[in-house]
């Protein structure tokens, strides 16, 4: 009976504890989704270049956020615990004609630290894994579009991973 | 509703019987010229009703004389609802080419047909009447070697007794073993105090309809391949009591009065050999109708545990069959050159009835039993469970995609009911509609961070079906394969929760399926039906253009009721 007990104890405590990683997943990127637009604009993303709009994605009501024009920039800072891994997700509809880059620049200094080009692709998910530097306290993501053809991007996240095989990003020296 | 007589003249009828073969009776021969004076009388007399099928019986008892005896038609006499001068001046036609055949020493046999009104004492040729005493005189008077008269009109035995003979009630007590070559033989629908009757259904008189399929063949007793006086006048009698005897009009006697010198038989037809023939089932006697577009071709009597095979020309045949255990059911058939084709008795469904006209003084059309209301069960109706998979397909991949995950699963399957009505056309196809619920899907995408989203989906048909069966043990067992193609029409609702926004569509598309299945009918209007089959219909899209198959694998368990 006793050894019964301590079974139950032990799998609901191991239970919540999952359950607590889970709810505790920190997330790098406010609106995922593109979902909060206040008016045309997205509350939570700065438009520095180039105009943005609400857009379907796989469903009408489902939406994603198109980047309007040959050139647009928006990005968003993030001033969340750090870790040593972050994993970059986005769901992507590029077409040939227009170029998405994703760039990071760790302590928002105007240096970007981390540029990767997203792809060609028609609604598919994007996975990036960036081994980030040593220590950092903030990090800046700025999606960069190149070219007048479409690109749609759509619930991007960024969370803590500990999968990055690379080494730690080399960053100038920050004071 | 007259149909082509030469439907009936293209039907060549030979009924084999499994008995060994008698030797046939001396047929006439080129030798022998013979002429056939045949009447059909539609019109009516004063108090009395126009007949539907005096002339056409006239047209197939012609036919039957043409195509299976020596009478052709460039030496018979064809008249329709004829004057009695008209009628006469047949006789002067006929008489003088007898003349010339006993001045050239040649025999000669004269048919006379007459089908029409007729009162006790006289035919009635529309106003006008012929008495039957003038009528038999000059029949008498025709210098023939052998004088056939057939007639088929009420009281139509009358014409007997202008002669004083009496009607035979019945051909076992017949002086028939006199019957010869040379003399004559007078057979009449019905006794001088009886109605004869026209049917609908028959589209002829029952009397000459049993005439005529007992000259195609039916009435060959002795399988001699020859159709003799004595034989079809056998034939004919009885059919045709047993077939009126169900009727409200009443029972007709055929009658025969013989006046004949000399030995033999004498053959009236000789049905040649067909290729295509048709095997009866050995183990179900009863009464077998054969028709050919509505005009029946044949009828055969069959006793249970007998062989009988009948041949026919090649094409497709509707039999009605009167089976020995009372169940009457029509059948379909198609024969083909050179190959006996077995009646398949588990194919046949339950069918018929019958209306018959008086051809007296009445006329009056009365319904006595046999016709136009379906006694089998013709229309069906199934509720179902069908059993499909959840659908996996370029659309369900890209729910995944973005995160959707479906909430409502129970082992990967679900179910819907269906419904299906259909009616049977024949014994093997059935035509009808059905609906249902093909698919119904609940995804979800619930993420830490970010809006959370319902969608629900149900998709819904409506098609016309077609069904192939075969029936085993009766109605007992069946078997089908069954093709449907409707419209179909889905239904999608995506909520967002955070949002309470919900944005509904409506989809149409077709739907198309097959499947085979198996019916158990242990009783006669309720069974059980188990089936297979794999549907499509690629209505909900989303805004990449992929479809939701919306149907797949299916199996389906359900209830039937047919009447």
């Amino acid at each position: 009976m006793r050894k019964l007990l301590s079974s139950i104890l032990f799998a609901t405590f191991a239970f919540l504890t999952l359950s607590a990683e889970e709810c505790g997943t920190i997330h790098y990127i406010d609106d995922s989704g593109f979902d909060l637009w206040c008016d045309e604009e997205l509350c939570s993303w700065d438009v520095e270049m180039g105009e943005v709009a609400r857009a379907p994605s796989w469903h009408k009501a489902d939406y994603s956020v198109e980047f309007v024009g040959k050139e647009v920039v928006i990005s968003q800072l993030s001033t969340r615990a750090a870790t040593t891994c972050l994993r970059f997700e986005v769901l992507a509809d590029i077409d040939e004609n227009a170029r998405v880059f994703l760039e990071m620049d760790f302590f928002d200094d105007g240096v970007v630290d981390y540029e990767r080009e997203l792809g060609h692709v028609r609604w598919e998910r994007l996975v990036h894994l960036v081994a980030t530097p040593a220590t950092w306290d903030s990090v800046r993501f700025t999606l960069r579009k190149d070219g007048a053809g479409r690109a749609r991007l759509a619930q991007i996240e960024a969370t803590a991973d500990s999968d990055c095989a690379d080494d730690p990003l080399e960053i100038e020296n920050h004071n | 509703m007259n149909l082509p007589i030469s439907l009936l003249a293209a039907a060549c009828f030979l009924l084999l019987h499994s008995s060994a073969q008698a030797q046939a009776p001396e047929p006439s021969t080129s030798a022998v010229r013979a002429y056939a004076i045949v009447v059909g009388n539609n019109a009516a007399g004063p108090g009395q009703e126009t007949l539907r099928y005096a002339e056409s019986d006239a047209h197939r008892v012609l036919d039957v004389l043409a195509q299976l005896g020596d009478y052709t038609k460039s030496q018979s006499e064809l008249l329709l609802t004829p004057s009695p001068t008209e009628l006469w001046n047949a006789f002067e036609t006929v008489q003088g080419r007898l003349e010339e055949d006993r001045a050239a020493g040649r025999e000669s046999v004269l048919f006379f047909y007459y089908s029409g009104h007729a009162r006790s004492s006289a035919i009635d040729l529309g106003a006008q009447q012929i008495s039957l005493v003038d009528l038999r005189a000059r029949i008498e008077s025709m210098p023939a070697s052998l004088r056939v008269v057939v007639m088929d009109a009420c009281q139509s035995g009358a014409i007997s007794r202008v002669k004083g003979a009496k009607p035979a009630q019945d051909f076992s007590t017949n002086s028939i073993a006199s019957l010869s070559m040379t003399g004559l033989a007078i057979m009449a629908s019905s006794t001088g105090a009886e109605l004869s009757q026209e049917s609908d259904s028959l589209k002829g008189s029952y009397f000459t309809h049993h005439l005529v399929s007992g000259l195609r063949g039916a009435a060959d007793a002795n399988g001699d391949g020859a159709v003799s006086l004595r034989e079809v006048y056998d034939y004919t009698y009885h059919t045709t009591l047993l077939t009126t005897a169900v009727s409200a009009v009443g029972k007709q006697h055929a009658t025969l009065e013989t006046d004949l010198r000399g030995k033999g038989d004498v053959a009236l037809t000789r049905p040649s050999v067909a290729t295509a023939k048709l095997k009866l089932p050995d183990a179900i006697g009863g009464a077998y109708t054969v028709s050919k577009k509505r005009s029946v071709v044949a009828e055969v009597n069959k006793p249970p545990g007998q062989s009988t095979i009948v041949a026919l020309p090649a094409g497709r045949y509707s039999i009605l069959v009167r089976a020995s255990s009372s169940k009457l059911r029509r059948c379909s058939v198609k024969l083909v050159d050179e190959k006996t084709t077995v009646l398949d008795w588990g194919s046949c469904v339950k069918v018929a009835a019958l209306a018959g006209v008086e051809k007296g003084d009445g006329g009056r059309v009365r319904t006595i039993g046999l016709q136009n209301q379906p006694l089998g069960p013709q229309w069906g109706f199934e509720i179902g469970l069908d059993v499909r998979g959840s659908s996996e397909d370029a659309y369900t991949d890209r729910l995944e995609t973005f995160g959707y995950q479906r909430s409502k699963d129970f082992f990967g399957v679900q179910g819907h009911f269906q419904l299906k009505a259909y009616r049977r056309l024949g014994a093997y196809l059935s035509l009808g509609g059905s609906m249902g619920r093909l698919q119904a899907e609940e995804y979800r995408r619930r993420t830490d961070g970010a809006s959370n989203y319902d969608l629900r989906w149900s998709t819904w048909h409506m098609s016309a079906l077609a069904r192939i069966q075969k029936d085993w043990f009766g109605d007992c067992l069946q078997v089908y394969a069954e093709a449907s193609v409707g419209l179909s029409r889905a239904q999608s609702t995506l909520s967002e929760q955070e949002m309470d926004r919900n944005t509904s569509e409506i989809y149409w598309g077709a739907a198309v399926s097959g499947s085979i299945g198996v019916v158990l009918m242990p009783l006669s209007y309720l069974g059980l039906v188990a089936g297979v089959g794999y549907g499509v219909a690629p209505t909900l899209s989303n805004e990449l253009g992929e479809t939701n198959n919306g149907a797949g694998v299916v199996t389906n368990f359900g209830l039937r009721t047919t009447f």
